[in-house]
C-alpha cells in the first residue's frame, strides 16, 4: 500500500509542489531566523564566552550585564583576592572606542584591557602572532575580521599602526575573537594600555576576572565574593544568562525575530493547510474508492498521515538544506556575519514545528477523510 | 407476490428481509427502501432493473455494507451485516465485494495493474504476489499490452476491462455491477456484458448488475424488477426463454 499512496501523492505533481513549498518556506524562515537570532545573543556575551578559563566575574553591584560598564576602585581587585576560595582575579578594562587607520579609515570598536602579567581574556584563538606579543610597546591584538573591514583586500599583516584617541597602536596579534554584538573590531591590548588609550574617570576597573579553587564550586566562592565585598560576583554561565536575558527583556531583538518566526509558521501553515485541503478535496472520491475496496477508516487516516509526513519530510529537508547553506556560505569564519550559525537543537526544534504544522493543517482535511462516504463513488460527492 | 424467488441449488448468497431505508434529512428525508425482501443466488448473473430513482442504487449500496438499512436485516454468505461494526463491514466487503462502478473509480495516479493490484494490497498480499495476480487477470481481459498504461492512456472500454478485473482480483464472493453499459453503444455493451458473464460468474459467486438497459437483459439468469423502493417481479431465464 505504502507504494500506491506514495504513487497517489505525486500524481498530483502540483498540489505536492505547493505543499513542499509551504514546509520548505516555513522551515528556511524559521530555522534561519532562530539561528540569527541565538547567534545574536551567542554574541551578546562574547566577552564571556572568550576568556574561557575564567570561573567567576565580579563587578559594581550596579552592573546587570557584560556591556554595562560601572568602574570599580583598584582597591576592589585585592579584596576580591582576599576572599577565601579564590584561586586567583585579574582585572579587564571594557570600553567602547572608535579607531583609525593611517589611510583614515575609522570603526567602532571594542576595547579590552586584560591583565598586564598573566593576559588572562585574550581570545585563545590566535591566527598571527603569539599572545605573548602583547606585551611589546603599544602592541595590540586585533580580531582578523576587524582587521578586514580596516584594511580591506590586503593580506593579514602584523605590525601595522593604528590611532586609538590620538595614540599609537601596533598590532602584533591577529586573533579569531567571538564577534561582538555591535562593535565591528575587537582588540585586546594590556590593562594598562588600555586605560591609557580611553579616557576615563578615577575608577578604571571595569570587570574582576577569578578562578576559584579546584576543590570549591564556583557557585558557592562567587557567592562569598558578594557577602565579603558588597560587589556583585556571578560564574561565567550565570554571567551569560544574565546577559542574554537583559537583551531579551530590554530589547526589540525578540519581539523582531518572533514575529518572522511566527510569520513563517502561520504563512507556511496557511499554505499547507489549504494546498492539502485542496488535494484532500479532489481526492475524496479515491479516498471513498479506497474505503469501499475495503480500507478501513483508520487505516486510510494513516496513509493520509503518511502521506503528510512525506510531504513535510521533503519539505523540512528542502527548508533545512537552505538554511543550512545560508549558514555555510554567508556566515564564513570571515565575514560580518561569523558566528551565526544552524545548531542540532534548532534543526531539531524546527522539525518537531514543522511536524506539529503538518498535523495542524491535515487536521480538518483528516476529518472529511474519516467521514468520506464510500457512497459518492455511486452518487458523486455527499 | 413474494418477491423472493427459489433457489437453483443451496442457500441464497444474499438475503434481504424487510429493508428500509431513508436519505436525506429533516424535512428531506425520504423513504427509498419500503420493507423490501430480496434474495441472490451464487452462480447466477441477477440483473436488478427498474427506471431511474426506484431505489436500484441504495438497495445495492444497502447490501454491499456502504450504506447502513434503516429497518430491516441483509445477511452476505450468512453473516448478518448488522452485527458487524463499522470496521468489520469494510474489511468484510474488502475480502468478499467486488464493485464495478459506472464511472469506474480507477486510481488515475496508478497503472492499469497496479489498480488491479490495489484490492490484494489492501488485503495485505504481498505486492509481487499482486502484481502477479493483475498481470495474469490482464492478460485474460486481452489488456496484457496495457498493464503499464494509465487510466487516461486507455479508452472507455479498456478502462471498464481494468474495473472489471479489479473488482475479481481478489476473487470475491459476491460481484456488483452499477450500470456497466451505460456510458456503451449497444455492440460495446454486449462485448462487455458477455465479459462480465464469462469471468464473473462462477458457482461460488453472486454477481448482481444493476441496470436499465433492456439490451443486455438477455444476459441475465435472473431479472429482480423493481419501482419505487419494491420489488416488483421477477423474472428467471426459463421462463423468458419460454416467452
Amino acid at each position: 500500500m505504502l507504494s500506491i499512496v506514495i504513487k497517489m501523492l505525486f500524481g498530483e505533481r502540483v498540489k505536492v509542489l505547493g505543499l513542499v513549498f509551504g514546509v520548505a518556506f516555513a522551515t528556511l524562515l524559521v530555522a534561519q531566523q532562530a539561528g540569527l537570532f541565538v547567534g545574536l545573543m551567542t554574541r551578546s556575551q562574547n566577552v564571556i564566552a572568550d576568556a574561557s578559563d575564567v570561573d567567576i566575574w565580579v563587578m559594581d553591584p550596579a552592573v546587570e550585564y557584560v556591556d554595562l560598564i560601572r568602574p570599580m576602585r583598584e582597591v576592589e581587585l585585592y579584596r576580591v583576592r582576599g576572599v577565601p576560595g579564590v584561586a586567583w582575579a585579574v582585572p579587564l578594562f571594557k570600553a567602547g572606542t572608535s579607531v583609525k587607520t593611517p589611510e583614515g579609515r575609522t570603526k567602532s570598536a571594542l576595547l579590552l584591557g586584560v591583565d598586564d602579567a598573566t593576559l588572562t581574556g585574550v581570545s585563545p584563538r590566535v591566527v598571527m602572532g603569539t599572545i605573548g606579543d602583547l606585551r611589546r610597546p603599544d602592541a595590540i591584538a586585533i580580531d582578523r575580521v576587524g582587521y578586514m573591514q580596516l584594511w580591506p583586500g590586503e593580506p593579514l599583516q602584523l605590525g601595522k599602526t593604528l590611532d586609538l584617541n590620538d595614540r599609537r597602536a601596533v598590532v602584533t596579534v591577529i586573533t579569531d575573537a567571538a564577534p561582538a554584538f555591535s562593535a565591528q573590531v575587537i582588540i585586546h591590548t594590556r590593562y594598562s594600555l588600555a586605560v591609557s588609550f580611553v579616557p576615563t574617570g578615577r575608577n578604571q576597573l571595569s570587570f574582576i576576572l577569578a578562578k576559584a579553587t579546584p576543590d570549591l564550586d564556583p557557585g558557592g566562592v562567587a557567592r562569598a565574593i558578594a557577602a565579603r565585598t558588597g560587589l556583585n560576583a556571578y560564574t561565567s554561565e550565570d554571567f551569560s544568562w544574565r546577559t542574554i536575558r537583559y537583551y531579551l527583556k530590554n530589547t526589540g531583538i525578540p519581539i523582531s525575530f518572533a514575529t518572522t518566526i511566527l510569520l513563517g509558521i502561520v504563512v507556511g501553515s496557511a499554505i499547507v493547510g489549504l494546498t492539502f485541503n485542496m488535494f484532500v478535496t479532489d481526492n475524496l472520491p479515491q479516498y471513498a474508492m479506497l474505503k469501499v475496496i475495503g480500507v478501513t477508516g483508520g487505516r486510510l487516516i494513516g496513509l493520509v498521515l503518511l502521506q503528510a509526513a512525506i510531504v513535510g519530510l521533503i519539505g523540512y529537508a528542502i527548508g533545512i538544506g537552505f538554511a543550512a547553506l545560508f549558514f555555510e556560505y554567508a556566515c564564513t569564519p570571515t565575514s560580518a556575519l561569523r558566528g551565526f550559525n544552524l545548531p542540532w537543537w534548532i534543526a531539531s526544534g524546527v522539525a518537531a514545528t514543522v511536524a506539529l504544522l503538518i498535523v495542524l493543517s491535515t487536521l480538518t482535511s483528516l476529518g472529511r477523510v474519516l467521514f468520506a462516504q464510500p457512497a459518492m463513488v455511486f452518487w458523486g460527492k455527499r | 407476490m413474494n418477491p423472493t424467488s427459489q433457489p437453483l441449488s443451496g442457500p441464497p448468497a444474499i438475503v434481504c428481509r424487510e429493508v428500509v431505508k431513508y436519505l436525506g434529512r429533516r424535512k428531506f428525508r425520504t423513504e427509498v427502501l419500503h420493507g423490501l425482501d430480496l434474495d441472490v443466488y451464487s452462480g447466477q448473473m441477477t440483473l436488478l432493473v427498474g427506471p431511474s430513482g426506484c431505489g436500484k442504487t441504495t438497495l445495492i449500496s444497502t447490501i454491499a455494507g456502504i450504506l447502513k438499512p434503516d429497518k430491516g436485516s441483509i445477511t452476505l454468505f450468512g453473516t448478518a451485516m448488522a452485527e458487524l461494526g463499522r470496521r468489520r463491514i469494510t474489511r468484510f466487503r474488502g475480502r468478499n465485494v467486488g464493485l464495478v462502478l459506472q464511472q469506474f473509480h480507477l486510481f488515475p495516479a496508478l497503472t492499469a495493474a497496479e489498480n488491479v493490484a490495489v484490492p490484494l494490497l489492501v488485503l495485505h498480499q504481498g505486492a509481487r504476489q499482486a502484481q502477479a495476480r493483475a498481470a495474469s487477470l490482464l492478460q485474460g481481459l486481452g489488456l496484457a499490452a496495457h498493464a503499464d498504461k494509465y487510466p487516461r492512456e486507455l479508452s472507455v472500454g479498456e478502462q471498464q476491462r481494468v474495473a472489471i478485473a479489479r473488482a475479481i482480483a481478489h476473487d470475491p464472493r459476491l460481484i456488483i455491477c452499477d450500470e456497466p453499459t451505460a456510458a456503451l453503444d449497444a455492440a460495446s455493451g454486449r462485448l462487455v456484458m458477455q465479459l462480465l458473464r464469462d469471468v464473473t460468474v462462477k458457482s461460488d459467486r453472486a454477481v448482481l448488475v444493476v441496470t436499465h438497459d433492456h439490451r443486455i437483459f438477455g444476459f441475465a439468469d435472473r431479472i429482480i424488477h423493481m419501482d419505487d423502493g419494491r420489488i416488483t417481479r421477477i423474472t428467471e431465464s426459463t421462463e423468458r426463454e419460454a416467452a
